[in-house]
């Protein structure tokens, strides 16, 4: 009890907070985000790992033995692209949206809009946190493909693929904010299961769909993220939609699912 | 009184308003393919930068003014009754229309044919002979038409409303409209659905000039009946959103949508209605018909963002922004001669027109502020205008800068008849609370008497139903605010896997001037825990983990909601102590508590909260005295229906042959009771405790 406590008072009145300090905060904020990820690895296991020995087995091992491939050694890529959307989706949605309903019925999220947490840090940090993680299952999944999986991607393709599909993450947080923002803890990982599943096996990742399932996967946000990666690596023969579209859908996506789940955040917390 | 006490924030956009009317008509010369004769002047350098500028402006400039004004008629209505708003009205805008009219006029015109003649080089064209003869009522009401449509609003609404209030007796009316225009701000509808009738007042009006908007009703004192219709709904609107002042910090929160709304549908019209004017009547065609409906939106996302912009951000009292609000009636009235006559001036200049536009208003504006600190602030007509005359004295309250003492007086949180309902539990009706520097105040009450939902007000997490919430004399939603408020809150679980130091640390950047640490740590008494996980920390040791995130802030203002829950009588004593230091070195504290004995070991004043409302409120002692109860134990045999049925006593009970009394009276009591019992034993008397006082007290309420 030695402390020195400056007169309240006394010490110069509440400033605006400067920018470097802000950036501070950010920083702070994403690092013990992440940490409390990687603390709990039961959460953050299946991240990290799940994504390799699921594309190594129906990726490469099954699809690569099939007639198509063994066809058109291009399908590889297309695979490849699918287990990659499907890796870079997963913490965006079940870490940011179960994290969010978790801690919004424990009332974290409470405190954090008592205190004065400056606009956007919280769930800033949160996206930062699924983009290190989809970074990272996607290095591991580049890792394995130029391994074994006979992908044909250059340098040059595979680096705006790979930007593409970590920047991709975005749409994916903002369903998962949305997912956190209705839904309450306990029933978070029915919600955001929910949701992943169709997403993952309707959006033709890991074979062309038969064009009457063709018309669902449109409205799809992972499809349009597949494409999306796809398109920037130049494999005109897989597009189904011109890359400004899925761009668009992209942005929309984020942008109207963002807001919602702001907004009702913004009401309760 | 928490509608009729002083809007800063209001007061800044009537002001803004106004200021962009000087704006406006300061540019107004630089308007490209402007005719000579509509202006003063026609600059010889127009400007599609200025014009833009200008069309986006007079979009919501006039409503803004109107919406405005409705807000502040029915403050004052309330306040002064009907009849004492007419006085003031009369005094304040009739006034100075007559009186302005007659010295402006003159000086106008003086200054529009000096323009006129210097803009044809001496060579005025003859005015065509056979021009039609003035209408019916034509007059020229100059820039002061604002003051004539702004006296038929009020006649307008105050008779509507006095016929409501003679048929309809039970107010089911006003509810009804109050209802309606809380659904239509909470839902965001209110733009467009006002927009409505607007679009419709715009698109009718005939041989409408499209650029110039909502039609200027300068020229008759027939009133347009479209124009005021468009003024009359902004007024009314504004009138009505008066009644729920808290809805404006619905607005205070979108702001940022309704800008970019603004936005788009002002550059909607631009791509419509072009850069600049075209003088002719608009066609009754489609696009005519969007372009209205565009207008309208624009005018009320406008309205609603810059009202929104300064609930957030421009609550506090500011000298500046006082000074400017006061001045800006008299500025806008006098401004148009001497705008005009500097934009005479500088016409032939061959300038930048952005140049030539700061050549304009600089000089107006410095003559016009000149004019105001010299001849009107300190006089008669300051008085009239403004309702009050300033002092020159600097330490006047009102005028200029705060004391030290008016700013330790300045609560740092406050509640104004606040009211809160969920469902059909009202949680607070009607509370004042006040919170000021360096006191502990302590929140007594049973379970659901509103204590936590005073202190999620304070804390901006929720909005009130009505009333006014005050943090550091602003808005409880302004993050700046909350720097200076350390807060512990109940039914928090905070990341388990999170070590105790990393909790402190994060919660201290949020803080300008955060202690370090370690200092938090020790302060608590948790420097042992420091690097354990939160997770795995005991109920009592979480509660001292959020107490250091609370402090770690340097706060003026501490909410502890419940503190103590589940401490040890060891912890807990650290915690007082802690407590009562933050205390003495000027930390305002709010302290909710089930225990009553911590009211009593801290607080400096007693609040008991129940059933929503303040049951009884002052220091330890007052609160006590207000009950003045005693308690009387002994050993008798009296039966308790005599002992009830004497005056003083409040209760009586029996315990194992021990009589306990509840009487107000001590010495009274204990004379009957030993004139009815010689034989009473064990006579103890008390002075009852906070406890007694504060069942006592909610049950009276109860």
């Amino acid at each position: 009890m030695n402390a020195t406590l400056l007169h309240p008072v006394l010490a110069p009145a509440a400033a605006a907070v400067p920018t470097a300090k802000l950036l501070r905060v950010f920083i702070r904020e994403a690092k013990y985000e992440f940490l409390k990820a990687v603390r709990s690895p039961a959460a953050s296991i299946p991240f990290l790992v799940l994504p390799i020995p699921l594309y190594l087995f129906f990726g490469v091992v099954l699809a690569g033995s099939s007639p198509e491939v063994q066809k058109n050694p291009l399908l590889a890529n297309y695979i490849f692209a699918g287990w990659c959307t499907f890796a870079v989706m997963m913490p965006a949605i079940f870490a940011i949206g179960c994290g969010l309903a978790m801690e919004r019925t424990a009332g974290l999220m409470k405190l954090k809009r008592a205190l004065p947490t400056p606009a956007g840090v919280y769930l800033s940090a949160k996206f930062c946190m699924a983009m290190t993680f989809a970074a990272i299952a996607m290095a591991e999944l580049t890792l394995a493909a130029l391994f074994a999986g006979r992908i044909t991607m250059t340098l040059t393709q595979l680096l705006p693929f790979a930007v593409v599909m970590i920047v991709g993450v975005l749409p994916f947080c903002a369903i998962g904010m949305l997912i956190g923002a209705y839904s309450s803890g306990p029933a978070s990982p029915a919600v955001a299961n929910l949701v992943f599943l169709p997403m993952v096996w309707l959006s033709g990742f890991f074979f062309p769909l038969p064009a009457s399932l063709r018309m669902l996967s449109m409205f799809l946000p992972s499809f349009h993220l597949h494409q999306a990666a796809l398109g920037v690596a130049g494999f005109q023969q897989f597009m189904l939609l011109p890359l400004t579209m899925t761009t668009a859908v992209l942005v929309a996506v984020t942008i109207v699912f963002g807001g919602l789940a702001m907004r009702r955040l913004a009401r309760v917390g | 009184m928490s509608r009729t006490e002083r809007l800063h924030s209001l007061d800044a956009v009537r002001a803004m308003a106004l200021l962009l009317g000087i704006v406006f008509h300061g540019g107004f010369s630089f308007i490209p393919g402007l005719l000579p004769g509509i202006w003063a002047t026609v600059d010889s350098q127009p400007s599609i930068a200025i014009s833009t500028l200008l069309f986006t402006t007079h979009i919501f400039r006039m409503c803004l003014f109107f919406f405005i004004a409705g807000l502040f008629a029915h403050m004052m209505v309330e306040r002064k009754g009907v009849a004492g708003f007419w006085l003031d009205r009369a005094k304040r805008i009739a006034g100075p229309m007559i009186v302005g009219w007659v010295v402006l006029y003159p000086a106008i015109r003086a200054v529009w044919i000096w323009g006129i003649v210097r803009l044809f080089h001496g060579q005025v064209p003859p005015v065509p002979a056979n021009l039609p003869p003035p209408p019916f009522g034509a007059f020229p009401l100059t820039h002061l038409w604002f003051l004539y449509y702004l006296l038929l609003c009020y006649a307008l609404v105050i008779s509507v409303r006095s016929v409501f209030v003679a048929l309809d007796r039970s107010s089911r009316l006003p509810r009804a409209m109050d209802a309606l225009v809380r659904v239509l701000v909470r839902s965001g509808a209110a733009a467009p659905v006002l927009a409505l009738p607007i679009c419709a007042a715009l698109y009718l009006q005939p041989a409408w000039i499209m650029w110039f908007g909502i039609p200027t009703p300068d020229h008759s004192l027939i009133p347009d009946v479209r124009a005021l219709m468009i003024f009359g709904i902004a007024f009314t609107f504004g009138w009505l959103m008066q009644r729920q002042q808290n809805l404006l910090q619905t607005w205070a929160r979108t702001w940022p949508l309704h800008l970019a709304a603004a936005l788009a549908t002002t550059v909607f019209c631009l791509s419509v209605a072009g850069t600049s004017p075209k003088l002719v009547p608009a066609p009754h065609t489609r696009q005519t018909l969007e372009f209205a409906l565009g207008y309208a939106v624009a005018l009320w996302c406008w309205i609603f963002a810059i009202t929104g912009i300064a609930v957030r951000f421009l609550s506090k009292e500011s000298y500046a922004r006082r000074y400017l609000a006061d001045s800006s009636y008299w500025l806008y009235l006098a401004h148009l001669p001497v705008v005009a006559f500097f934009q005479v001036l500088v016409s032939p200049l061959h300038l930048n027109p952005g140049i030539k536009l700061a050549m304009v208003l600089t000089p107006s504006l410095a003559l016009l502020l000149l004019s105001y600190e010299l001849c009107v602030r300190y006089t008669l007509i300051g008085e009239i205008l403004n309702g009050v005359r300033r002092q020159r004295n600097v330490s006047d309250p009102g005028s200029a800068v705060r004391t030290p003492q008016s700013e330790c007086a300045t609560p740092l949180a406050e509640l104004v008849d606040v009211r809160k309902r969920y469902g059909k539990v009202s949680a607070l009706a009607g509370v004042d609370l006040q919170v000021r520097p360096g006191e502990l105040v302590a929140l007594l009450g049973p379970n659901g008497a509103g204590k936590s939902t005073a202190i999620s007000l304070w804390l901006g997490l929720i909005a009130p139903d009505s009333g006014n919430v005050r943090l550091m004399g602003g808005s409880a939603y302004a993050v700046a605010n909350r720097r200076e408020v350390g807060v512990m809150m109940q039914e928090v679980t905070l990341e388990p896997t999170l070590r105790l130091r990393e909790l402190v640390e994060i919660a201290a950047g949020y803080y300008p001037n955060a202690m370090s640490v370690q200092q938090a740590l020790e302060l608590t008494g948790t420097t042992a825990l420091a690097t354990r996980p939160y997770g795995k920390l005991s109920g009592g040791q979480k509660r001292q983990a959020q107490f250091a995130m609370a402090i770690c802030g340097r706060p003026r203002l501490l909410f502890l909601d419940e503190p103590t829950v589940g401490l040890d009588v060891q912890a807990r004593e650290l915690m007082w102590a802690a407590i009562r230091r933050l205390v003495s070195e000027g930390t305002a504290i709010v302290l909710t508590t089930h225990y009553l004995e911590e009211a009593e070991a801290l607080a400096d004043r007693v609040i008991v909260l129940g059933g929503g409302r303040v049951i009884a409120s002052g220091s330890l002692e007052e609160v006590r005295s207000r009950v003045a109860r005693t308690r009387v134990t002994c050993s008798s045999t009296v039966p308790l229906e005599e002992i009830r049925a004497w005056p003083q006593v409040l209760a009586a009970s029996r315990n194992n042959r021990r009589l306990e009394v509840i009487a107000v009276d001590a010495e009274e009591t204990v004379r009957r009771l030993l004139a009815a019992d010689p034989t009473l034993r064990h006579l103890e008397v008390h002075k009852a405790g906070l406890a007694e006082a504060f069942t006592q007290i909610t049950q009276e309420a109860a």
